[in-house]
């Protein structure tokens, strides 16, 4: 029972993820359809955010390769950078050093993902989770894998706070969440 | 024809497109975005998620939504409308299913490899997997299929021959707290020239019953959650009419008398109108995950009995209690974890069994008698009963590691080592109807090991460009060892499209049966058979237009050793099996589907040919065969939907028997009769919510083969003779209604 309490205890194994490639493809061409995003930026940073697990750190370090190989972002060149998620000041800190448009967070953020979308409402910063979890606690946009297909979900009211404004038509293909 | 049919889907792809493009109004355009929606993400042909149009393999994805909107209730039924490669047919009892044109009729399913959540269901006696409701798993619980065309042994090792098909099952939270079930059939009667039966005593049907339920929590920090599963299912079928078979005779060397096939029907004569065509199964499922840990429990018993004798002891009395049954459990515990972006572990420990019974009652002496008669009863008044079993028990622990060099998924290689255990054995008991044991045969029983390490290297040399490399080795106490390599490349065309070229391979052991199994007079044991092995070069394009997506394939397999059962010298009536049988095997395949607003499409085709060393086609395999399908979303809610599968003409199941006159001189089926139609089901479906009741969805089905009659040979007579020449080929299911009513509570 031991052994099995020592090998139950992660938490960030909690749903499966869309293959970071596939996740980087939806997100480079969503932002097409942010009149914010697709009628300002230039180039733009994206930061890529996980906690001190293997999994979540892992995802994160594919979903930095994947974004990489992307051309644009939307229509912007993009930088991304890796940041280890530490607590909300860090990331905080880490957001303001470097003015990302979106943060990505790897799996993992299921516990901390309202007080995150709450500390970042009023910026303009999409949030991004790479899995279902935390969307309905305030990330604008989520990943999630249904029946073996990829499917993106929404948060309409933090997409509001965080002034991201998706087009009708793509909405349409997104499933929203309260 | 195949070209006419690529210039064809190509032409409507790109016009399909086009009108979406222009239907939409939207400067930028949605339907890449779409497109990227509807690409599938698989785990079967690389045990890795990764796209559908990555992996290295041919693959169709069936999803939850496909199943339920489109009515399809088995893995069955969902290879014959969906899939892209894969052929399904019913043969009265267990199905049969052949890919690319190479259908091995008699295998009990164990050329292609079926999965269940990662876990083999093939069994160890004789490799045996089910795709008709013997697959034991409610339809409700599958969250998608993925049906892969070509050898897979490169990570999976035995049976993984002609494909593999993997069946995800739902999680909790996809599942919903509770779900259930109600579903009944109806089908008339029908005659023995096909035509139905108005009578309401004909009637046949099904009802099916499933309840599922999933709940999801945290426990201790980490997430846990259950599904479980029942089912059970009874078939009963229709009356069924066959032609009459007459003047069958049979003796004991000394004495010849008309040959019982029923205790009330006349000496001698074989046929008329029967029920006897049924079906009974039931499952359990019950999975749990917690953190790293996942474990999993599942147990079915399927059973069957059917009218038409195949030739080969299923069903011997047209009329008797003769029934098959298979029984499952399988168990599963896996711990999985990510340590550090550069190398995750996995290790797996399993336990299945298996037990085969086939029960045959019968009043024929050729059929069921063995060993010296019983002196004091007179044969030709007298029913055999016979009981023949299979088990198999095996287990093993497998462990699975995956070094990611650069630690950003572009550079894994998977490291793999299972080992397994398995005892198997078989007995047959021929006892009298009131159970007086007179004879035991076919004893065996054996306990083997076998040891396999694979290894699989992915690489994205470039951003377009992937390269998958892999090799098995599996090592087994009474084989020489066998090694499955293969290679595929995958490049990303500019314009988006994917060129694939796949190199794989595959073996089949030998089967316990076919090692062992002997039948005095008829069959005697060969256990120095060895496996059986298929090459396979592939080379593909698929394209997206939007929602709309078009795929190419050519492909040519070799298959050797192919493992048959023929006569031990070329006048001996002594069968044995013998690794004796090649196959050259090529052709091409299409497809074509997509979406517009609220319409959807499909249409898949696979044009093949399969050719015997001895430059004979395959039986009961056709060489040409697809699926097309449409989907109307109407506006009230509630979706229709339109469906056909349709494959070419094919050899019946003895198309190669021949018979001897009274001189000694050959006599075969007549012209064109070892020939059997091309064949063609259509269904219509409507399925949808019910408004003001939350949760209850309702689904009505109806449908049936256009052709009277499938391919297989039923009935004593397998041969022709000089007064019988026409063979009775076994009916079709003309016509059934279906009415599914689930209710979901989330």
């Amino acid at each position: 029972m031991t052994l099995v309490l020592s090998f139950g205890a992660t938490p960030e194994r909690d749903e499966a993820v869309v293959p970071p490639q596939l996740q980087a493809a939806l997100l480079s061409r969503v932002l097409r359809y942010d009149r914010e995003f697709a009628s300002r930026e230039q180039r733009v940073a994206v930061l890529v955010v996980h906690r001190e697990s293997g999994a979540s750190e892992a995802t994160a370090r594919q979903l930095v390769a994947a974004l990489r190989s992307e051309p644009a972002l939307g229509t912007a060149a993009h930088d991304e950078v890796l940041v280890p998620f530490v607590n909300l000041e860090s990331l905080v800190k880490a957001i303001d050093r470097h003015a990302p448009r979106v943060v990505v967070f790897a799996p993992g953020f299921a516990d901390a993902s309202g007080p995150i979308a709450n500390a970042l409402a009023g910026r303009q910063v999409l949030t991004v989770s790479s899995t279902p979890r935390g969307i309905r606690e305030g990330f604008v946009l989520g990943f999630d894998l249904v029946d073996g297909k990829p499917s993106m979900l929404f948060n309409l009211a933090s997409a509001r706070l965080q002034k991201a404004d998706f087009r009708a038509e793509v909405i349409k293909l997104m499933k929203v969440v309260p | 024809m195949t070209n006419r049919i690529l210039v064809l889907l190509l032409t409507t792809a790109a016009a399909l497109a086009r009108a979406e493009s222009a239907d939409g109004g939207d400067e930028l355009g949605t339907g890449e975005l779409a497109g990227l929606l509807d690409t599938a993400v698989v785990s079967g042909p690389s045990r890795a998620d990764e796209r559908v149009d990555d992996s290295p393999a041919t693959v169709t994805v069936v999803t939850a939504e496909q199943l339920r909107s489109l009515g399809l209730r088995t893995v069955h039924e969902a290879i014959n409308f969906l899939s892209l490669g894969m052929l399904s047919q019913d043969p009265l009892h267990s199905v049969e299913t052949g890919v690319r044109g190479v259908l091995l009729s008699g295998d009990y399913g164990n050329h292609l490899l079926v999965l269940v959540d990662g876990h083999t269901i093939n069994e160890s006696w004789n490799g045996t997997a089910y795709y008709e409701q013997g697959l034991g798993l409610p339809i409700e619980l599958i969250d998608h299929l993925e049906l892969i065309v070509g050898p897979g042994s490169v990570l999976y090792g035995s049976s993984a021959m002609l494909g593999v098909v993997n069946v995800v099952t739902r999680s909790a939270s996809e599942l919903g707290r509770l779900r259930v079930s109600l579903e009944g059939s109806l089908a008339p009667g029908q005659r023995a020239d096909g035509s139905l039966s108005s009578a309401p005593g004909g009637l046949g049907g099904s009802g099916r019953a499933a309840v599922l339920s999933g709940f999801a929590t945290q426990l201790a920090g980490a997430p846990f959650e259950v599904t479980a599963a029942a089912e059970y299912f009874l078939h009963q079928g229709q009356t069924l009419e066959f032609a009459k078979q007459t003047g069958l005779t049979e003796s004991d060397g000394t004495n010849e008398w008309p040959q019982r096939w029923s205790r009330e029907g006349v000496p001698g004569e074989w046929g008329g109108e029967t029920r006897r065509y049924g079906t009974r199964s039931m499952s359990l499922w019950l999975k749990s995950r917690w953190g790293d840990l996942t474990a999993y429990v599942r147990g079915s018993s399927y059973s069957r009995t059917t009218p038409a004798n195949d030739g080969f002891g299923v069903a011997v009395d047209f009329d008797g209690q003769a029934y098959e049954r298979d029984r499952f459990l399988n168990a599963e515990l896996r711990w999985s974890r990510v340590l550090n972006p550069h190398l995750s572990a996995m290790v797996r420990g399993y336990v299945d069994t298996y037990e085969y019974v086939g029960r045959d009652q019968s009043s024929s002496w050729l059929m069921n008698g063995s060993g010296d008669p019983p002196a004091d009863v007179d044969l030709r008044d007298f029913t055999f009963l016979q009981l023949n079993a299979g088990w198999a028990s095996w287990g093993g622990l497998e462990a699975q590691t995956t070094v990611d060099w650069l630690g950003d998924g572009r550079f894994p290689l998977m490291l793999g080592a299972d080992a397994r255990l398995r005892h198997f054995g078989a007995k047959n008991v021929d006892s009298a109807l009131d159970g007086s044991t007179y004879a035991e045969s076919n004893v065996y029983q054996a306990t083997e090991w076998q040891l396999a390490a694979y290894a699989q290297q992915r690489a994205r040399l470039l951003p377009s460009l992937l390269l998958n490399v892999g090799l098995r080795v599996d090592a087994q106490s009474v084989f020489a060892p066998n090694v499955a390599p293969r290679g595929a490349l995958t490049w990303t065309t500019p314009w988006g499209g994917r060129l694939k070229a796949v190199v794989s391979t595959a073996f089949r052991s030998p089967s316990g049966y076919e090692r062992f199994a002997e039948y005095v007079g008829f069959q005697i044991r060969n256990p120095n058979l060895s496996p059986e092995h298929v090459l396979t070069g592939e080379l593909g394009y698929e394209q997206r237009f939007g929602r709309h997506r078009v795929q190419v394939v050519g492909f040519a397999s070799r298959f050797t050793d192919l493992i048959r059962l023929e006569s031990v010298t070329p006048t001996d009536e002594l069968t044995m099996y013998q690794n004796s049988g090649r196959i050259m095997n090529g052709g091409g395949q299409a497809l074509l589907e997509g979406a517009a607003g609220a319409f959807s499409y499909g249409l898949s085709f696979t044009g093949a040919v399969a050719v015997s060393d001895d430059q004979t086609l395959l039986p009961v395999s056709p060489s040409w065969f697809g699926n097309a399908r449409v989907s109307w979303e109407l506006s009230a809610g509630p979706r229709l939907s339109f469906l056909t599968h349709f494959s070419g003409p094919r050899l019946i199941s003895a198309a190669s028997n021949t018979g001897l006159d009274a001189n000694g001189e050959p006599v075969r089926w007549r012209e064109g009769a070892e020939w059997a139609t091309a064949q063609c089901e259509l269904r219509a479906v409507v399925e949808g919510s019910v408004q003001g009741v939350r949760g209850l969805r309702l689904r009505g089905v109806v449908g049936g083969n256009v052709m009277p009659s499938s391919g297989y040979v039923v009935g004593p007579r397998q041969s022709p003779s000089v007064d019988f020449t026409s063979p009775t080929l076994a009916p079709n299911n003309r016509l059934f209604a279906l009415l599914t009513a689930s209710w979901s509570l989330d």
